[in-house]
């Protein structure tokens, strides 16, 4: 068994299910749905992400290559007299490094964000259980997963039930173990 | 090359040797891949490895020598007698036949592993000093055309019969043989005219196997005014020798003493030394013309009038000039003081005569008076009177003796018509073609049952005669000729003739019972006669020997100083003869050969068809030319297509409205529209022979002009669309600072005037320490005050660095490829406005806008300044051709190259990459003779010199307008022409710092007409006594 | 609750103080939505209009690679340029469509970033557009190069010269501005789409649609811990895209601004293309939306209120765009200089007058009629005004990219540039191929941003209360939404 799954059909509800789930001290779970709720983050304690340096990292490095670029290239490796001008003129190298910046760090940001999310992954138990398929139009889900150190089939069940979701069911394993979503 | 010098083998010998190695199947197939069938249109696929696989067969013909080279000894000008390096060019002395003036120009042919590829005028001659014409030029291509016929031709019944030299020759023993039994009676020539003493010669041994044979000259375009004139004047017919050099005050009646006389390239060359711009050093020149002619660009004073009234005002020079200035008539001048009084009031009242009057009066012995072709022969028979009198003859102008032109077209075909006429050989021209249009040639030649007729190609006489025989091209055969100054010239083959042609001496040699005729031969007999043997020496004696190849050598034989004369005049009467002036009723009609076709002969030719008229900036076309005001009254617009009707002939041409042309008179070129050329100028341009007449061949009054309501598109380098009010007034505004000029006393006044005409600006900083050039710094100079817009170096260009011909769909969407052109401007009274010519290519700016703006770097600066193109590297954005200021850069918008038939393209010069499609290109400052004059400089360890380096275009450049050379150098040339106070840059403003600086145009006018033309950016006060 | 009816539509234009505007009408909820915007995508077969145009757009496509290669194989000559004016309509038709791409990117960023929440229906279809017009862009500096086979010297690719490009160009500048706008914005607007595609993925009733939209939604399962970093990373790149927006125009207005053409030559360009572009992007996606909406029942979701802002704003970028045009002229009064006045004189009254006043009556004058709001919020009219904006936006181009050109410096040289039926059929071919994407996009992929829509609707607040920042919409969620939850079991 994979975990218990709650469903609701409405957004408030589930933002005051979270905080209870919360309250409850699990560790491993999480609510699954159809947009970014606001409130939630306070509810589930999500803490900030480190996305933002990631990127501020990636924009330097794009600066840096193309400064580096075209300084060596029109500079270094093949200096060329191009209408009487200097080899390497800063004002005529800004728009490509600025660029350069931008790509670098729109690339930082998309790969990132993924990557942290840990997908690609195109299985998941989740994506089998079938009122799950909700959870991407209209439902709004919360999942403890049975390898929470303080699962237990009766009381989270039980935990669930007592939040005024519509239905408590049980997401069947899948042979991929550790868990996504974190 | 190699062994047609080496002295160990006898050329004969030779000659046999290489007979058997050209009959090899190899030699067949190097035949075959260098001149496959003209008739296949352009080539299919061509790429850069088909072009090496030609150039690598043409490299090893230039092994087998004989097989396309005279089997005869020629002399390499400036080059190792004995040896030849392989890809090293070559220079040899020739000479060519200018058409229809009985003249030869000295000239200097670069071959190429023995192929022709560019000519240029010989430096040693004095009548050439290293200057050629567009003309000339061009005439190099003429031997790669794929249009000439190719064998002889016999006709029977209607049918062309492919045929051999030999069944000619033995159809030729039989009928003269037959001829020479009656004295030649029934037998006639018709030649055109021409100044070889060889063909004197064979004429004289034709005379004697034929003494009743007649005689008959044919040149559209010639000389018998001139020569009608002379005979009247001395007694005997002469050509006028022109010393420009000691001529202070010129009047030019329509002769256009710098462009079309036959001793054109020197009368420029000594006009520009005339000109610097210094009190009482600068030469002043009267132009009186019709149309406009490079001449009259230059001119101080132009003078724009119906043809036939020219002769009047030279009349009304006379009258002021012996009756107002008080110039005593010379003897034998035939003309009283009374009848000239009686003259007066018959001529024009022209301010600018009183002014020449007093100017010609005031510098006897300094002046020079000279009067054109189509001038009546009185004119120039005046004009000799005039000079006798000023006392020019012996200074400025001496005489040269000339033969007495032969009856006429006219005579010929009353000759034929009478039945007197049964065996008629054409040694040159095309009759039929280029008769007038009352005379009809073709129905004569008919009457006759032999006809031979010697010619390039298959045309419209050709196709009415029994014989066609394929002419040699002057660069395939053996001849000679008389310099303007009487002086030898020889006429030497580089290569054997391409398909088989033989030459006119060689024709007359062989009708003249010589079975073998070899034109070699001809000419040296001719020279032992003559210059070169004194007569005395046996042909075998070393001093004969040592002559000849000298001769071959140089080209020439200096003239002795007999040979120009100071004839005395004859006293015979001269009559006025007063044609009423032209109105829009009742307009006048020029016709004139066309400055670039001549008299249709160069109709085939791609350069010249593509060249742009001086006047006109047309290309592949001729138009009615008319003035306009003109054009007002007769409400014609520009490019109205006109019916012109003549003397009861009709033919339609588009109106061209020319600034300047002389009021209800409508000019028109011959040689355009020919119908029985190759295929380059098939039907290009508008037949004026059509309304040639035999009585009036140069136009006169009585055109009517109707309106067909056709357009017609008109294709031109410059000023291509009609232009509106905006831009009309922009381009007034802008030419003074473009093309700055002064008045010679304004410029004393104010030696700085140039920095005064430009745009204002704020100093000019830059935002970087500049890039500094050690070693060479090349650069050019331009000097509009001597740049008579003759088009010589834009041909030259076109010849050094295989610039591609597109055609004129391709003109008229402004896609031509010249590198240099020359720009025409137009200031002031529109009916005689100043025109100023400024040649234009690429600066080679040290700020250059077209280098940054390029993404692939495939315009750079070299270490010495030039701004290079790299074609290899282009990818053809166009991004520099649009940020070039002076639009200079040219773009192959197609495979131009693929165009050019395989035979033409072993013309190229190997020297010059050929540009593929989708790359840029410019001028280059022609930085392959910078490497090689480097190159050599080098293997000789010493430094490059001053003048060692010239670029085609400053080259062959009549003027030295243009000066090239290194501005690090301060004494160089280029450097003191910078240093001169009427130096400026073209556009300073955006400081690009161009290498190309222009000389400012200084002017000389007659004090007293010095308002004349005052306009913007021509600021001329100050009025003090010049000259 | 107020309620105006305008051609039996809901008119949420009227601003009423103290109501905040609905943006999603008809009550709809998260099922509906849902519904609505993927049952475009699921019918098994589109509306008949759908295929006709389908037919046209392609035919058309059809028609531009057959001019390409007829370009590819004969050479440049095939167009109207020439020695004076050596670019003719290629750069005009690539200024064209990148100004068109930049609306995209502009709602979707810039609107993001100022919390514009009215953006959310229509940014998926701007966005589109932007990539549909950037490819279109593309292919122009590409073809119009003499060689085109060797056109990869422009990138500092290793090659057999050994040589690197020439970074002084503002041509090499174009290289890195439209290849950085056309990535970031692919990346910007599949990372919006992956939760839509999700949707689609779960509403999947045939296994290719399962398998092929399950791969684009890369395992996507509404984890909130994923939606965290989700919005984190799509307001960075939105914060990335604003600048790029501004710089890529401003880049593209350097190849004329750094030359010395006059006309050309002129430092206003970057802000005055900049806001020609947004000017002329709005317009195209007005263009496409105003019959969208109609067609595919989505009028719930794009409103007069969105449609009224659009029309605001293309009334101040049109406004921009016709001052930029008279400060050219003051310009080349003040600055004295006699060939940069005579350009613009020439412009106005030169032998391209004609182009010249079609560019000034449909881009500084059409646009004002927008201050009427009779006109503003009627459909036709708009339409109207969006199409002569798209026009007169490409006579701009024609008349700064031509006019200039074909006078500048030297008289001797002028010419007049004449366009071939190559240059003509071309540019209606990139039509052809950017409808043609146009029209796959409403066809296969979700054209609303579902999950964007459904958090500013009033059920996503998620207690209710002036005090959230989300939910601007007061009131109770209707009952019949509980209901239909409830059936679900």
């Amino acid at each position: 068994m994979y975990g218990l799954v709650v469903e609701f059909d409405d957004p408030r509800r589930l933002v005051a299910a979270c905080a209870k789930v919360r309250e409850a001290g699990y560790r491993r779970w999480d609510a699954h749905t159809p947009f970014p709720i606001h409130g939630m983050d306070a509810a589930m304690g999500i803490r900030g992400t480190r996305l933002p340096w990631l990127v501020l990292a990636g924009g330097a490095a794009g600066l840096g290559a193309a400064l580096l670029m075209i300084w060596w290239m029109n500079a270094v490796d093949y200096p060329l007299n191009i209408s009487g001008k200097p080899l390497f003129g800063l004002p005529a190298a800004i728009p490509v490094a600025f660029e350069m910046t931008v790509l670098f760090s729109a690339f930082a940001a998309f790969l990132g964000m993924w990557i942290a999310n840990g997908l690609p992954r195109l299985h998941h138990p989740l994506l089998q259980h079938e009122p799950f398929r909700r959870a991407t139009s209209d439902r709004f889900f919360i999942v403890i997963e049975s390898t929470d150190p303080r699962f237990d089939p009766q009381a989270t069940r039980a935990l669930l039930a007592s939040l005024g979701g519509l239905a408590v069911t049980e997401v069947q394993e899948q042979i991929h173990e550790e868990g996504a979503g974190r | 090359m190699t062994t047609a010098n080496d002295a160990n083998l006898t050329g004969r010998g030779y000659w046999r040797s290489l007979q058997e190695l050209a009959g090899s199947p190899e030699f067949r197939r190097h035949l075959d891949s260098e001149f496959p069938d003209g008739i296949d249109g352009p080539a299919a696929g061509f790429s850069r490895r088909r072009f090496l696989q030609i150039m690598a067969a043409s490299a090893a013909m230039a092994g087998l020598t004989g097989c396309r080279w005279p089997q005869e000894r020629i002399i390499p000008f400036a080059a190792r007698p004995d040896g030849f390096t392989p890809g090293k060019t070559q220079q040899f002395a020739t000479a060519l036949e200018l058409p229809g003036l009985a003249t030869g120009a000295a000239l200097l042919v670069t071959s190429y592993d023995g192929r022709p590829i560019k000519v240029d005028g010989n430096p040693e001659h004095p009548w050439s000093l290293g200057a050629a014409s567009a003309q000339m030029q061009a005439s190099v291509l003429d031997v790669w055309n794929v249009d000439r016929s190719r064998s002889p031709v016999r006709r029977r019944d209607n049918q062309e019969v492919r045929a051999t030299w030999n069944d000619f020759a033995t159809f030729a023993a039989g009928q003269f043989d037959a001829l020479a039994e009656r004295d030649g009676r029934g037998l006639a020539f018709l030649a055109g005219a021409s100044s070889s003493p060889t063909r004197a010669r064979l004429r004289a041994q034709l005379a004697a196997r034929f003494p009743s044979a007649l005689w008959f000259r044919h040149e559209p375009a010639g000389d018998h005014e001139r020569l009608a004139g002379a005979a009247r004047a001395f007694g005997r017919s002469y050509r006028d020798l022109t010393h420009v050099e000691h001529a202070r005050v010129i009047a030019d009646f329509d002769a256009d003493l710098l462009h079309a006389h036959p001793a054109a390239l020197r009368n420029a060359r000594m006009f520009a030394r005339g000109r610097r711009p210094a009190r009482d050093q600068m030469n002043r020149l009267y132009v009186f013309e019709s149309t406009l002619s490079p001449t009259g660009a230059a001119a101080d004073h132009r003078i724009p009038l119906p043809r036939t009234q020219i002769s009047l005002a030279l009349a009304a020079l006379a009258v002021e000039v012996f009756l107002e200035r008080g110039v005593a008539l010379p003897d034998g001048a035939g003309i009283s003081r009374g009848e000239l009084a009686g003259w007066r009031d018959r001529v024009p009242a022209l301010p600018a005569i009183a002014a020449l009057a007093e100017d010609l009066a005031g510098r006897r012995g300094q002046g020079l008076v000279v009067v054109g072709d189509r001038q009546p022969a009185w004119a120039h028979h005046l004009a000799a009177v005039l000079n006798v009198a000023l006392g020019n003859v012996g200074r400025t102008v001496t005489f040269v003796p000339a033969a007495a032109p032969d009856a006429d077209l006219t005579a010929l075909v009353d000759a034929l018509q009478a039945g007197r006429i049964d065996t008629l050989v054409i040694l040159d021209g095309n009759p039929v073609a280029t008769a007038p249009a009352d005379l009809d040639v073709a129905a004569a030649l008919a009457r006759a049952t032999v006809t031979i007729h010697l010619a390039d190609r298959l045309d419209a006489t050709s196709e009415r005669c029994l014989w066609h025989l394929p002419r040699a091209h002057y660069l395939e055969a053996w001849g000679d000729a008389l310099a303007v100054d009487g002086s030898l010239l020889a006429v030497q083959p580089l290569i054997e003739p391409l398909h088989g042609g033989r030459s006119e001496l060689e024709l007359m040699a062989l009708l003249a019972g010589d079975p073998a005729p070899r034109g070699y031969d001809l000419v040296r007999t001719t020279f032992h006669q003559g210059a070169g043997g004194r007569g005395q020496a046996p042909a075998a004696s070393p001093s004969f020997e040592a002559n000849w190849r000298r001769f071959l050598h140089d080209g020439f034989t200096a003239v002795s100083a007999a040979a120009a004369q100071t004839p005395a005049l004859t006293g015979a009467g001269l009559q006025l003869a007063a044609a009423a002036a032209p109105n829009y009723e009742n307009l006048e009609l020029v016709i004139a050969p066309d400055p670039r076709l001549g008299d249709g002969r160069f109709a085939d030719n791609a350069w010249l068809q593509e060249l742009p008229d001086f006047a006109t900036k047309v290309v592949w076309d001729n138009v009615a030319a008319l003035s306009p005001a003109t054009a007002a009254a007769l409400r014609v617009a520009h490019g109205d297509l006109l019916e012109l009707e003549f003397a009861g002939q009709r033919q339609r041409m588009p109106a061209y409205v020319l600034p300047g042309h002389g009021a209800a008179t409508v000019t028109v070129t011959l040689g355009h529209g020919r119908r029985d050329c190759g295929r380059v100028g098939r039907g290009v341009g508008h037949d004026a022979y059509a309304l040639r007449v035999a009585a009036a061949p140069h136009g006169g009054i009585g055109l009517k002009i109707t309106k067909t309501g056709h357009r017609y598109a008109l294709s031109c380098t410059q000023d291509h669309h009609a232009i509106d009010p905006i831009g009309y007034q922009e381009r007034e505004r802008r030419v003074g600072s473009l093309v700055r000029q002064a008045d010679l006393d304004h410029y004393l006044a104010h030696p700085d005037f140039v920095d005064h005409l430009g745009v204002h600006h704020p100093p000019l900083v830059s935002l970087w320490t500049e890039k500094g050039y050690t070693g060479h710094k090349w650069g050019m100079a331009i000097d509009l005050s001597v740049c008579i817009g003759c088009n010589a170096c834009q041909v030259a260009c076109q010849a050094e660095n295989n610039i591609p011909v597109v055609g004129k769909d391709e003109v008229g969407r402004s896609r031509e490829m010249s590198w240099i052109r020359i720009d025409r401007y137009f200031q002031g009274d529109p009916e005689n406005p100043e025109i100023a010519a400024q040649p234009i290519a690429c600066a080679h700016c040290e700020l250059a806008p077209c280098e940054q703006v390029c993404p692939v770097a495939a315009t750079v600066h070299t270490e010495e300044g030039l701004n290079a193109m790299v074609y290899n590297r282009c990818v053809g954005t166009r991004y520099c051709a649009n940020n070039c200021p002076y639009k200079v850069r040219r773009f192959n918008f197609f495979d131009n190259i693929k165009q050019i038939s395989e035979t033409e393209k072993m013309r190229l010069n190997p020297q010059v990459t050929v540009r593929s499609r989708g790359v840029m290109e410019k001028c280059t400052y022609c930085v392959q003779r910078i490497e090689t004059a480097r190159i050599a400089a080098k293997n000789e360890r010493r430094p490059l010199r001053d003048g060692e380096i010239t670029p085609a275009c400053a080259q062959t450049c009549p003027t030295e307008a243009i000066v090239f050379g290194d501005l690090n150098d301060p004494q160089s040339r280029v450097s003191r022409a910078r240093a001169e106070k009427r130096s400026y840059d073209l556009l300073a403003y955006l400081n690009i710092k161009p290498r190309t600086s222009y000389l400012a145009r200084i002017r000389n006018p007659h004090p007293r007409l010095a308002s004349h033309g005052e306009e913007a950016g021509r600021p001329s006060g100050h009025k003090q006594t010049g000259a | 609750m107020h309620r105006a009816i305008v051609l039996g539509e809901h008119d949420n234009t009227a601003y009423v103080p103290g109501r905040p505007t609905e943006l999603i009408l008809d009550g709809h909820t998260f099922t509906s939505v849902t519904d609505t915007v993927c049952g475009i995508v699921e019918t098994p077969r589109p509306p008949r209009a759908w295929y006709i145009a389908f037919a046209v757009t392609v035919s058309l496509t059809v028609m531009l690679f057959a001019m390409l290669y007829l370009l590819i194989t004969r050479g440049i000559g095939v167009w109207g340029v020439n020695s004076t004016v050596g670019w003719g309509w290629a750069i005009v038709n690539f200024v064209f469509w990148v100004g068109i791409g930049h609306a995209g990117t502009l709602i979707s960023a810039i609107l993001f970033l100022l919390r514009q929440k009215w953006r959310t229906s229509i940014n998926r279809f701007a966005e589109a557009m932007t990539i549909f017009a950037v490819v279109c862009a593309g292919i122009f500096p590409a073809i119009h190069v003499g060689r085109v086979w060797a056109v990869h010297w422009l990138f500092p690719l290793p090659n057999y010269h050994a040589m690197w490009p020439n970074f002084r160009s503002p041509l090499l500048w174009d290289v890195f501005a439209v290849g950085t706008y056309a990535t970031v914005s692919l990346l910007f607007w599949y990372t919006g789409m992956v939760p839509d595609l999700a949707t689609l993925r779960d509403r999947a009733r045939t296994k290719w649609r399962q398998i092929i939209y399950g791969i684009f939604a890369i395992g996507w399962r509404g984890s909130h811990r994923h939606w965290h970093r989700f919005e984190k990373a799509y307001l960075i790149l939105a914060g990335l895209a604003t600048p790029l927006v501004l710089s890529v125009h401003s880049v593209v207005s350097f190849d004329f601004a750094v030359s010395i053409i006059p006309g050309w030559h002129t430092t206003i360009f970057p802000p005055y293309f900049v806001a020609g572009a947004v000017f002329s992007g709005f317009a195209m996606v007005g263009t496409l939306l105003v019959p969208a909406r109609q067609w595919f029942g989505l009028k719930p979701f794009i409103t007069r209120h969105h449609l009224d802002n659009m029309n605001k704003i293309i009334l101040a970028t049109g406004s921009m765009v016709g001052y930029a045009y008279a400060m050219e002229f003051f310009i080349a009064w003040y600055g004295g200089n006699a060939f940069e006045s005579f350009a613009f004189v020439n412009r106005a009254f030169g032998p391209y007058a004609w182009a010249y006043w079609i560019m000034i009556s449909c881009n500084v004058i059409s646009p004002q009629l927008f201050w009427f709001k009779r006109i503003r919020t009627s459909l036709p009219a708009m339409w109207i005004i969006y199409i002569f904006v798209n026009i007169g936006m490409w006579f701009e181009r024609f008349v700064i990219t031509v006019t200039s050109l074909s006078r500048d410096f030297l008289p001797s040289s002028w010419a007049y540039y004449k366009p071939t039926t190559v240059d003509i059929l071309t540019f209606a071919g990139s039509f052809g191929l950017f409808f043609t994407l146009v029209l796959l996009f409403v066809r296969y992929l979700p054209m609303v941003a579902m999950a964007e829509v459904k958090t500013v609707m009033p059920a996503a607040s998620a207690h209710g209360g002036p005090a959230h920042p989300v939910g601007d919409y007061h009131g109770d969620i209707p009952q019949d939404d509980l209901d239909r939850g409830k059936e679900a079991h």
